[in-house]
């Protein structure tokens, strides 16, 4: 018979750290996003960005909660709409 | 056809938990070869294969050299080409070798480094690969017909990873359609320009919204993709038949690729065997949807290291082959 345990240790989720990633991901990650929507000539301009495997811990466990930031991100210029999935 | 392809899967090879180098383990061959093309191209890898492996048995290397739609093209550690069937068990093999180092790496914080750039030393410090594509490359041919949008036939060359996002971008939408059920939101880039925006949003007041897609992805994809737009994405190929998209994952060395591609499609193209690919029907002559190519490529090499994209393959609706 072979038993396994799994234990995951939480640690408290800083909810306001999302709106802070998300806005660095879109200038420094992937400044291209914010370039295309802004060349779309469209007045709401939305990004959907989607949290991987990849992505930062404490951001993806954000992800997993029902709580939502308090703070709103600082988008870049071109971007008015904030979508975050994981 | 699908009893003698499993045949093929089991055929000689290695098992999968054995080390060494990856050249040594992928599909060997034989003698059987049936023009002066096959010899010249496989001279190579057949030396390599009598250095480190017994000859396998007669027949079953000749239909592993017959590459087809679909059919995964390995690199080996010399920077060679080497066909593969889709149930090759050596293909199941490299993948695997990719995926445990996309998780070493994630595990260890290092994922961020470029795939087969760097090893690590049991101390944990980062060391340069003294092998280069040690790891092997896929490559997978995926879509074959005339012309590719051009009069000559010509290469189209993508990374696995970066076009994979097409499934991120479905459920993207239908998230979007789900939180906001009076909208509608169609998909809008349809390849033809880089400045597309992903898709559309509109109101039922008539306003519309731009919505752009992205994913966190690793940095070696966004680095292969960035050395794929330096160096072209599309190698044009006059001496082929047809064209090819092709997708490479991230582990590729792109110049050696662009170097070794047209031979190997040329010596593809010599052994036609898309008849022969269970499961998958492609007319003769073929001109393929971009929606089916699109839908092909997001599920058949979508880079999955944790197995969690396997339910997004359900939102797919592209019509399939």
């Amino acid at each position: 018979m072979v038993i396994s345990a799994r234990i995951l240790i939480r640690r408290e989720r800083d909810l306001n750290a999302l709106p802070g990633w998300a806005a660095q991901f879109l200038t420094d990650t992937a400044p291209d996003v914010p370039r295309k929507l802004a060349a779309s000539g469209y007045p709401e301009r939305q990004a959907f960005i989607w949290a991987t495997v990849t992505t930062p811990h404490e951001i993806a466990s954000i992800l997993d909660g029902d709580a939502l930031p308090t703070e709103a991100p600082d988008l870049p210029d071109g971007v008015t709409h904030l979508w975050v999935g994981g | 056809m699908a009893g003698r392809s499993a045949a093929r899967g089991q055929a000689s090879l290695p098992p999968a938990s054995g080390g060494g180098p990856i050249a040594a383990m992928i599909c060997p061959s034989t003698r059987s070869a049936s023009t002066a093309r096959t010899e010249e191209v496989m001279r190579p890898w057949r030396t390599r294969v009598h250095q480190h492996r017994p000859r396998p048995r007669r027949g079953v290397a000749t239909a592993h050299r017959r590459t087809g739609i679909g059919d995964w093209i390995i690199q080996g550690v010399k920077g060679e080409f080497y066909p593969c069937k889709p149930d090759d068990a050596a293909v199941w093999h490299v993948h695997e070798r990719n995926r445990q180092g996309d998780r070493n790496r994630v595990r260890r914080g290092l994922h961020d480094a470029p795939s087969g750039a760097h090893r690590i030393d049991k101390a944990g410090r980062r060391q340069p690969r003294t092998k280069p594509g040690r790891w092997g490359v896929f490559v997978r041919v995926l879509w074959r017909g005339g012309g590719y949008g051009r009069d000559a036939p010509a290469i189209a060359v993508t990374v696995a990873g970066v076009p994979e996002d097409r499934p991120y971008e479905q459920v993207a939408r239908h998230i979007v359609r789900h939180a906001l059920p009076s909208v509608t939101v169609t998909q809008y880039d349809d390849g033809s320009s880089d400045s597309m925006v992903d898709a559309l949003i509109t109101y039922p007041d008539g306003r519309t919204a731009a919505l752009e897609i992205v994913g966190d992805y690793y940095r070696a994809y966004r680095v292969v993709l960035e050395r794929l737009t330096r160096e072209g994405q599309v190698l044009d190929a006059p001496t082929l038949k047809y064209s090819s998209r092709i997708t490479v994952e991230d582990t590729s060395q792109i110049r050696e690729l662009r170097a070794g591609i047209v031979d190997l499609l040329e010596f593809v193209e010599a052994e036609p065997t898309r008849a022969s690919w269970p499961g998958r029907t492609v007319p003769a002559g073929v001109t393929q949807p971009r929606s089916a190519t699109h839908s092909q490529r997001s599920t058949c090499s979508m880079p999955d290291p944790t197995g969690s994209l396997a339910a997004v393959r359900t939102w797919s609706s592209a019509p399939a082959f």
